[in-house]
């Protein structure tokens, strides 16, 4: 070992998991088959509000290979109700969420019935048999209206469509000044309203779930992404003893907070395999997914922000009306208010006030979505920041620079109360700037303009940060959040030498076995092929809060990291006695442990789970194991940052948006796996595009979902979208040992507003000051339009 | 959704009333309708909807909600259920008769409340609204041919039933000059015992013709059940 | 989800498609290729007791030509079509739309015969059918008949197709030496055409001799662009004149207003992307 070992962090590993994951062969929970297990079906609500007036099961119940059939009243006593764990004010308005309707539906696609057979085709078929009567009621669709005197109400008994209103103050706080004070002596003022178009989480494998009853306990199999949040929250509001359940979230193909839920389809299939002593699997079709599913974003944002002429932001007043859906789902409510810490963003701004109204209509509840409130507050201050620059005649670089947060001023507490760790935000932009050729660009739209083109150039800026890691447990309990934010890790060293490590995170699609096995190499100094990383097992990984919200690293990793530092000094004792040496003589390097100034005498970490494993010669009161846990809980978020930059063709004639160039420099601290990075950053720079050209969940104004399907709710394809050109600032996070900051999210938090910005920027000499989203060639086009006609009487 | 329709009729008003308020005269003007019992007040029947590959049967019924002589005004509602549980389709419909000024004529108008729950909402590419007004139309020119006829003449040789959203033929394919292949006899016979002849003609004559984008919608007067959608 | 049960039939012989369909009723459906028809019944909006499945007519794939006529057989792919080097040549305007249809997917699976027979108002074929006056060769219990593709697409989805005939053929004339653009203008790349411009243009002397143009999704069938034809015909080969011309795309049509756009806004496409399809067509 005279040789140094290259770093595994840092280095572009292929995924060890993808092989597996790729071809399929691994274990879907809808790949999974037990012995005498059955299939459900469920029938949905057709109606957005009605009352159930008269349920008929008994044909379905009698169909072919029908094993049961029961619908809400059946079950009315047992199966308990669905939780909302983030109740965000004490006088929020929390209605019963029964897993199956019972008197009422409230939304398309709500679970009513259900058949249980011995295969999915019967239960379909007999799920055409059973009978119900509805009465409709009125449906209340749109937030503003649902607010409005003698609305129709989704749930009669609350008195009221509202949830809460959860309100943020600078003043109060103690963290800024007055919004009022800024409004008064503010040179300029911008007035923004945007809304934040209803998306549908679309992972590519479907929710699927599988309960077996059978042996005494449950084992709950299920496309999550939170198994142990599933675990506690069945025990809970069911009675059932928590060791008695274990869940498994076996490989699951993808989630985007779509599967951060805990979901009335989960219960309903717990209930049948009560029912019938028997496993019961369950596995929605897409269609379902669309009514059924949470959908995410749906908040009307009206901005105003305060300034002087020369640009510097003095405060800014931000009104969110969040729509709920029909039901709170399990983080629904605090979704808008995870955005309210980031609406002041890189900035420095003096005075901020925040209030956000949480409404009930009869659609589909939202729940998170990747961001989850932080692309909505990003979009809504970067389009806004850019209005700003047009009312001033500035460069949109310009007026961020003169407001952000200089890199010798970290860390630096906002008027959120955030305190920023560390980032440079010079550095990103310059670097970004460079790759695009800014100035180049922007003299070629100069000459476009000059020229009159018919396609015009546009070129959108979105400088963002984000705070990630969720979360420091003492900040959650503030918000009133129901569970912590820590993270654990075990280590086990094998008698071979072999590493398993288990994490308490519960990947998707995101890599954690590989980047994990990349930390773990480095620490204990093992080859990246000796470690197995497991997870998403309660019995496996007893410990754990999940994955979600970019925490898995910069929680869940330090965890690891902790966990392994463990292990090593645990071997250190066992080493020093093998060598005869005190501890203090010993140093470790490259898995390692050698006598300073004597390298000859040596003992590798497998040398010492070895010697564990036969324990014939350990110093006294040593344990015979190496294995490690730890449990860390952040004291603070992380803030990757980033500036991305989109050059956009906007054709003046039909509407139609090209991206031309899209450039990304994203600064999410220390790097594990620069591979895994890109991917996520393209991946959600993807879906991030994708919200501001394609993707809008529709309904009619009787509560149906027009975009039932991936016909009509258009997801772009790879072909649809640009080149990404991605790079990165690299600035350490200072608050977690390994420097990482997250990078789940970033992604589509940054695209939006610069894809958005590109567009308004390419037709701001037309008249164009805003584009609904999604930006649709006819949208563009209408705005062309109506900025014209405007103009022509004007 | 609302839909609105008017149009006049060479009839007098007394006269054109008296055909609104007959069931078995009017319900053949919905393409694929079954009407399967009336009771003066109260209906029965099926809409049978054939779009391209689409095909769906909505049970329901409907009532006469009411029936104003004095201002010539009755109201409609009609409710079906689709056989395969995919969803459900409701009407109101409100039809007004209103003299022209020499009395000769009538005019009528027709306001429809169409709401339509499911998977032909759901998968319909978002174009149930034009479905439903075309579907509407071509009840409405039907209606008006009916109406046109007056109380104790033959039906008309070409109503708007033969084909079932053909409202708008395309200027390439007059419906004139369209082949015989593919259009048999489609327009339902009528008689004083409407009712059970309707339910020999009304679906099979459509069935025939594997059309229909639409649903149904029938009536006694007219009411809506549904509508449709289209797949891709 | 899983359709309701169905018999499957996989006949060999054209005869033994016709009479499986005449046996079937009016439960039966042909299967083409199932890009639409496989959706529809998983997601039970229809439920025929038959499929007869023509993956097994050898007999109706390929392209030959036959004296002025290109003749297509029913069941070749549109990945077939589009890289057909006899269809590229004779008439490169229905390779050159085929490729456009959906995804590779699709375009593997999907049917020519199904498009046309499928009739969807946003379907790329029928306007090429319509426009370059295509002879469809139908297959009946009586034996076959042409129908002029003007006469074949009579509604939404609704040809003059009987339920016991099978479209065996497309027949298309020769256009070698004429140019050509299949415009389409569409929400994602995998979409069905918003609306979509076919346009085969033949110039002679400087002028144009002939124009032949027909939209997508601008009515309930496609829809041919008389108005812009007529304006056409003899007019100089020149951007004004075809900008002119294509001015009077979206006369006669009647586009439906439904999520993927308004019909304002497809008239207004019908107008630009016709211009674009001329200016391409007209080599300008």
């Amino acid at each position: 070992m005279t040789a140094v070992a290259e770093p595994e962090i840092g280095r572009a590993r292929l995924r060890k998991e993808d092989a597996r994951l790729i071809t399929g062969r691994t274990r879907w929970t809808e790949n999974i088959a037990l012995p005498g297990m059955l299939h459900m079906a469920i029938l949905r609500s057709a109606h957005a509000h009605a009352r159930i007036s008269r349920v008929d099961v008994s044909a379905a119940a009698a169909a072919p290979n029908v094993v049961t059939a029961f619908s809400g009243s059946d079950v009315a006593e047992t199966q308990g109700t669905l939780a909302c764990a983030w109740p965000v004010t004490e006088d929020i308005v929390m209605p019963t969420y029964p897993p199956l309707a019972v008197t009422e539906v409230r939304h398309v696609g709500e679970p009513v019935a259900v058949v249980v057979a011995r295969d999915r085709a019967s239960a379909l078929d007999a799920l055409e048999l059973i009978d119900i009567d509805y009465e409709p009621l009125p449906v209340v669709r749109d937030m503003e209206a649902a607010l409005g005197e003698g609305s129709p109400l989704v749930h009669a008994d609350a008195g009221t469509n509202k949830s809460y209103t959860w309100i943020f103050d600078s003043a109060q706080a103690g963290s800024g000044g007055d919004v009022a004070a800024a409004a008064q002596e503010a040179e300029v003022t911008i007035k923004q309203r945007y809304v934040q178009q209803r998306l549908i989480p679309s992972s590519l494998e479907p929710r699927s779930v599988i309960v077996d009853p059978t042996s005494g306990d449950w084992t709950i199999y299920s496309a999550t992404q939170i198994p142990h949040i599933l675990r506690f929250l069945l025990a809970a509001t069911t009675g059932t003893p928590e060791h008695k359940i274990n869940v498994v979230a076996p490989d699951v193909g993808g989630g985007f907070g779509g599967k951060l839920a805990v979901t009335p389809e989960e219960w309903i299939a717990f209930a049948a395999a009560n029912r019938v002593g028997r496993p019961v699997k369950y596995t929605e079709s897409r269609s379902e997914t669309m009514v059924s599913a949470h959908h995410g974003r749906d908040v009307i944002q009206d901005i105003t922000l305060y300034a002087k002429r020369d640009g510097t932001v003095t405060g800014l007043d931000v009104k969110l009306t969040a729509n709920m859906g029909a039901y709170l789902g399990l983080v629904t409510p605090g979704v808008p208010i995870l955005g309210a810490f980031m609406y002041n963003a890189i900035y420095k701004f003096p005075a901020y006030r925040f209030e956000c109204t949480g409404v009930f209509t009869n659609t589909t509840k939202t729940d998170a979505y990747r961001g989850a409130g932080r692309p909505e507050a990003t979009y809504a201050i970067e389009r806004t920041m850019d209005e700003l620059a047009a009312e001033l005649g500035l460069d949109p670089i310009e007026v961020r620079r003169r407001n952000w947060i200089k890199h010798e001023e970290f860390p630096f507490t906002t008027v959120a109360t955030l305190t920023y760790d560390s980032g440079n935000y010079e550095a990103a932009t310059d670097k970004a700037m460079s790759l695009l050729g800014y100035a180049e660009l922007r003299a070629e739209q100069e000459a476009r303009r000059a020229a009159d083109d018919r396609v015009q150039l546009g070129i959108g800026i979105s400088t963002y940060t984000e705070m990630c890691g969720l979360a420091p447990s003492r900040v959650l309990g503030a918000l009133r959040y129901g569970a912590g934010g820590w993270e654990n890790a075990s280590v086990r060293m094998l008698p071979t030498g072999k590493v398993e490590v288990v994490t308490g995170t519960s990947p998707h699609g995101q890599g954690h076995v590989t980047a994990w096995s990349q930390i773990v190499a480095d620490r204990l100094g093992v080859p990246f092929e000796d470690v197995e990383v497991r997870h998403g097992d309660t019995r496996i990984a007893h410990k754990g809060l999940d994955t979600y919200g970019s925490r898995s690293l910069t929680v869940g990793g330090i965890a690891l990291v902790q966990a392994c530092d463990r292990v090593v000094e645990k071997a250190r004792t066992v080493a020093a006695h093998l060598l005869e040496c005190s501890t203090d003589d010993l140093e470790f390097a490259d898995g390692t442990f050698r006598v300073r100034g004597t390298p000859d005498a040596a003992k590798t970490m497998g040398d010492c789970a070895l010697a564990v494993f036969a324990a014939h010669n350990l110093p006294d009161g040593v344990e015979a194991t190496l294995d490690a846990d730890a449990t860390f809980d952040p004291q603070t978020f992380s803030f990757p940052h980033g500036t991305h930059l989109c050059a956009a063709d906007v054709d003046r004639e039909t509407g139609e948006v090209h991206i031309r160039r899209y450039v990304c420099v994203d600064d999410v601290g220390r790097v594990i796996n620069p591979m895994i990075v890109e991917g996520q950053v393209h991946g959600g720079v993807a879906q991030g595009i994708a919200q501001a050209l394609f993707e809008e969940a529709v309904y009619d104004a009787d509560g149906n979902l027009l975009t039932g399907s991936f016909v009509d709710y258009t997801i772009p394809s790879a072909v649809d979208l640009p080149t990404i050109e991605s790079d990165r600032t690299e600035t350490p996070a200072t608050s977690n040992p390994l420097g990482v900051k997250g990078v789940g999210e970033a992604g589509t938090i940054a695209s939006t507003p610069a894809v958005v910005n590109a567009i308004v920027d390419a037709l701001r000499p037309y008249g164009v000051r805003d584009v609904p989203m999604p930006c649709t060639p006819e949208r563009v086009w209408r705005a062309i339009r109506s900025a014209s006609s405007q103009e022509v009487t004007s | 959704m609302q839909m609105e329709h008017a149009f006049t009729v060479p009839v007098p008003v007394a006269q054109a009333w008296d055909v609104l308020l007959d069931v078995e005269r009017v319900a053949p003007c919905m393409p694929g309708a079954t009407l399967t019992s009336f009771d003066g007040e109260a209906f029965e029947g099926t809409v049978r909807v054939k779009l391209g590959p689409v095909s769906m049967t909505y049970k329901g019924r409907g009532r006469f909600a009411s029936t104003d002589e004095a201002n010539r005004q009755v109201v409609i509602e009609a409710s079906g259920r689709d056989s395969r549980g995919g969803g459900t389709a409701a009407a109101t419909a409100t039809a007004n008769l209103q003299s022209t000024e020499d009395g000769a004529a009538t005019r009528v108008t027709i306001v429809t409340d169409l709401a339509v729950t499911g998977r032909p909402a759901q998968f319909g590419r978002g174009m149930i609204a034009d479905v439903g007004g075309r579907l509407l139309g071509q009840f409405a020119d039907c209606l008006a041919t009916t109406l046109a006829e007056g109380s104790g003449s033959p039906p008309p040789a070409e109503p708007a039933a033969e084909a079932p959203i053909a409202a708008a033929p395309s200027p390439a394919a007059p419906a004139a000059e369209a082949p015989t292949a593919a259009a048999p006899p489609a327009r339902p016979r009528r008689s004083a015992d409407a009712i059970d002849l309707l339910q020999v003609t009304g679906i099979s004559a459509m069935a025939r013709k594997a059309a229909p984008y639409v649903i149904g919608f029938v009536v006694g007067g007219l009411v809506t059940w549904a509508l449709i959608s289209l797949f891709g | 989800m899983i359709p309701v049960a169905f018999d499957y039939v996989r006949p060999s012989t054209v005869e033994d498609a016709v009479s499986a369909l005449a046996n079937a009723g009016e439960e039966g459906k042909v299967l083409a290729g199932g890009q639409s028809l496989l959706p529809v019944l998983r997601l039970r909006l229809a439920a025929p007791s038959v499929l007869v499945d023509l993956g097994g007519l050898a007999q109706l794939r390929g392209a030959r030509v036959d004296g002025d006529r290109l003749a297509v057989g029913a069941m070749t792919t549109h990945a077939e079509v589009a890289g057909s080097d006899v269809v590229r040549a004779e008439v490169p305007l229905l390779a050159a739309a085929a490729a456009r249809i959906g995804d590779r997917q699709v375009r593997h699976l999907g049917t020519l015969g199904g498009a046309l027979a499928h009739a969807d108002p946003s379907g790329d074929l029928p306007t090429v059918a319509v426009a370059l006056d295509a002879e469809l060769v139908v297959a009946g219990p009586g034996g076959r008949r042409s129908i002029p593709a003007a006469e074949f697409f009579r509604d939404l989805f609704t040809t003059a197709l009987g339920p016991d005939e099978v479209l065996v053929e497309v027949r298309l004339p020769r256009l070698a030496g004429w140019g050509y653009r299949y415009e389409k203008f569409q929400r994602t790349a995998q979409a069905w055409a918003t609306v979509g411009v076919a346009a085969a243009v033949r110039r002679e002397n400087g002028s144009i001799a002939e124009a032949r143009v027909a939209l997508t999704n601008m009515g309930p069938t496609p829809v041919r662009a008389v108005a812009v034809e007529r304006a056409l015909a003899g007019a100089d080969a020149s951007a004004d004149a075809l900008a002119a011309a294509a001015e009077h795309a979206a006369e006669g049509a009647s586009p439906a207003s439904d999520l993927a756009a308004s019909a304002e806004y497809r008239e207004h496409l019908a107008r630009v992307l016709t211009r674009r399809a001329l200016t391409a067509a007209a080599g300008l």
